[in-house]
């Protein structure tokens, strides 16, 4: 029942076409569950582009093998490429609609070259076209579109076959900041609506905090790091927990024993247990950074938090402030 | 001097200027056609393109080079056995068609090669990602993205087919430039080599005109 959509073992992919041969993907191995928003992370030249490229069939994989609900990419024929790409749809940074179409042409344009019928089309255009609010956009061309307007025909197109996943291209990077929010909550709107897989590629730490609920990270064509953000952000050493969640300034290369990195993930209940447990071991405190992000919609905390005894010859025992707070923790949760 | 007025010769010339849009209404749409699918030929078997057969564009891309370098006077002198096996004759209008279509279509199939080309790695890669056929590509993306594009490329070559029959004209092909050389030059008559150079400009301008208006008409679909 839980099978990955893609699993993806040992994927390689490498450019030797010219002087300098580029390892783009170096054995990438990969489950992305079905029904995540993962966020696919990395700086330029990690990796991330290739590795949607050979997720929608743009390139192939020098090695490994890539399975779509249990099927070997690699096995299929044109027929099967054509099927497939009905399920895995994409949508581009740039967008790359059809200049010469107009936008109820382009959104049509994956059934009109699979065949189906005019009528079919225009009730199925006139059904995404409300959804992702385009309505009286129908007969415009894309020059005339705003950039947020242009991604809208864009997810409007790559939906029209109603495919199980959604492969999204640095999708918001050309996009001011406010149209990306309202972009990612159109995406996450119509995920909720029609049950579809989100694969995005990104370098806005942003986008991932923001949209997603599992991440990925790329570098040199490797993953170094995956999980859900909520695991994620609950890891002692975590290269996705520092970026989603980050210390600012020295206070996150401060260390030691007496300093402890603590994430709240009820702020509001759970920081005044700092106080209590501090006082239950007799100690003061002094919070050396803290911040409150939305992660996935949800305020997170973390602070950075040293402790002091206030009989000082008594020693800071971080593991049973640790514990202590663990315990309070989840009596408040519960 | 002459001892007729110029106007004696008029119908000449309207038989000439009949000639001349002979000419290019046969040649010109001949030479798009041949042209297109040269030039997507071209397009489509370059390295790296979406049908890449390196052997087969060398040598076809030769082929158009060797059309493109061969002067277009000499051109209608080489064909002139395969003219006469086709037509019949190698004088009239109808006998120059065959030299203009194989003069001007090499270069037109560059014009279009260059007008493909603009197709942005972008669309060409969203068009993939949804599964298009070759077939489907070239017809319904590729061809319809470019026509703007086209369009320029089928001003550019209507003007260059005029000029053609202009030179064709001087080989006995009639029309206007076979008129202008013949009464304009030979016979003095400066009024009929005015009204032969008048007529060129007007047919060079309407064809320019539609096409730039034409262009201009699509400029939300660029």
């Amino acid at each position: 029942m839980n099978e990955p959509i893609f699993r993806l073992s040992r994927v390689t992919k490498l450019f030797d076409d010219n002087a300098a041969p580029v390892l783009a993907l170096d054995g990438v191995d990969l489950d992305v569950a079905r029904g995540s928003f993962l966020g696919i992370v990395g700086t330029s030249g990690a990796g991330k582009s290739t590795l949607l490229r050979v997720l929608n069939l743009l390139d192939t994989p020098s090695s490994g093998t890539i399975e779509f609900n249990g099927r070997n990419l690699a096995e299929l024929n044109a027929k099967g490429q054509r099927e497939y790409l009905s399920k895995v749809a994409t949508i581009f940074q740039h967008f790359n609609l059809f200049h010469g179409k107009t936008v109820f042409d382009n959104i049509t344009f994956p059934l009109a070259i699979r065949g189906v019928p005019f009528k079919e089309r225009a009730e199925r255009a006139r059904a995404l076209i409300n959804r992702v609010g385009l309505e009286g956009r129908e007969g415009h061309y894309p020059s005339q579109l705003s950039g947020g307007q242009k991604q809208r025909v864009g997810i409007a197109r790559a939906l029209i076959t109603r495919p199980e996943v959604l492969l999204c291209d640095e999708a918001t990077s050309a996009l001011d900041s406010q149209t990306t929010q309202t972009i990612l909550d159109l995406l996450a709107e119509l995920k909720q609506l029609y049950g579809f897989t989100v694969i995005l590629i990104t370098h806005s730490w942003e986008v991932i905090r923001y949209a997603c609920d599992a991440a990925v990270l790329l570098e040199h064509g490797k993953v170094t790091e995956a999980g859900l953000l909520r695991e994620v952000i609950q890891r002692e050493r975590s290269v996705l927990k520092d970026h989603i969640l980050p210390l600012n300034g020295d206070a996150a290369w401060q260390k030691g024993p007496d300093t402890l990195d603590l994430i709240f993930e009820n702020p509001e209940t759970q920081t005044d247990l700092l106080a209590k447990v501090a006082n239950a071991l007799s100690m003061d405190f002094s919070i050396l950074s803290g911040r409150v992000d939305n992660v996935g919609k949800r305020p997170i905390a973390r602070f950075k938090v040293r402790f002091r005894p206030r009989h000082p010859p008594a020693m800071v025992d971080v593991e049973q402030v640790k514990r202590l707070l663990a315990e309070a923790m989840s009596a408040v949760t519960l | 001097m002459n001892t007729l007025s110029w106007q004696t010769y008029l119908p000449d010339f309207w038989l000439a200027l009949a000639q001349t849009l002979y000419m290019v209404a046969i040649a010109g749409p001949c030479i798009i056609i041949v042209g297109l699918a040269v030039g997507t030929t071209l397009y489509l078997t370059a390295p790296h393109s979406l049908s890449p057969k390196p052997v087969f564009y060398y040598l076809l891309t030769t082929v158009v080079n060797m059309g493109r370098s061969i002067p277009f006077l000499i051109l209608i002198v080489l064909l002139i056995p395969i003219t006469r096996a086709l037509v019949g004759t190698t004088l009239g209008p109808a006998a120059a068609i065959i030299p203009l279509v194989l003069g001007f279509s090499p270069f037109f199939s560059r014009l279009v090669e260059a007008a493909l080309r603009e197709l942005d790695q972008g669309r060409i890669d969203a068009a993939r990602t949804m599964g298009v056929s070759k077939t489907q590509f070239v017809f319904r993306v590729l061809l319809p993205e470019s026509f703007s594009g086209l369009l320029n490329a089928i001003t550019i070559i209507l003007v260059g087919t005029v000029e053609g029959t202009a030179v064709a004209g001087a080989v006995g092909a009639g029309g206007v430039g076979d008129f202008a050389i013949e009464f304009g030059y030979q016979r003095f008559y400066g009024e009929l080599m005015f009204i032969s150079v008048l007529a060129m400009v007007i047919i060079v301008q309407l064809i320019q005109l539609t096409g730039d208006v034409w262009i201009r008409a699509r400029k939300h679909k660029r």
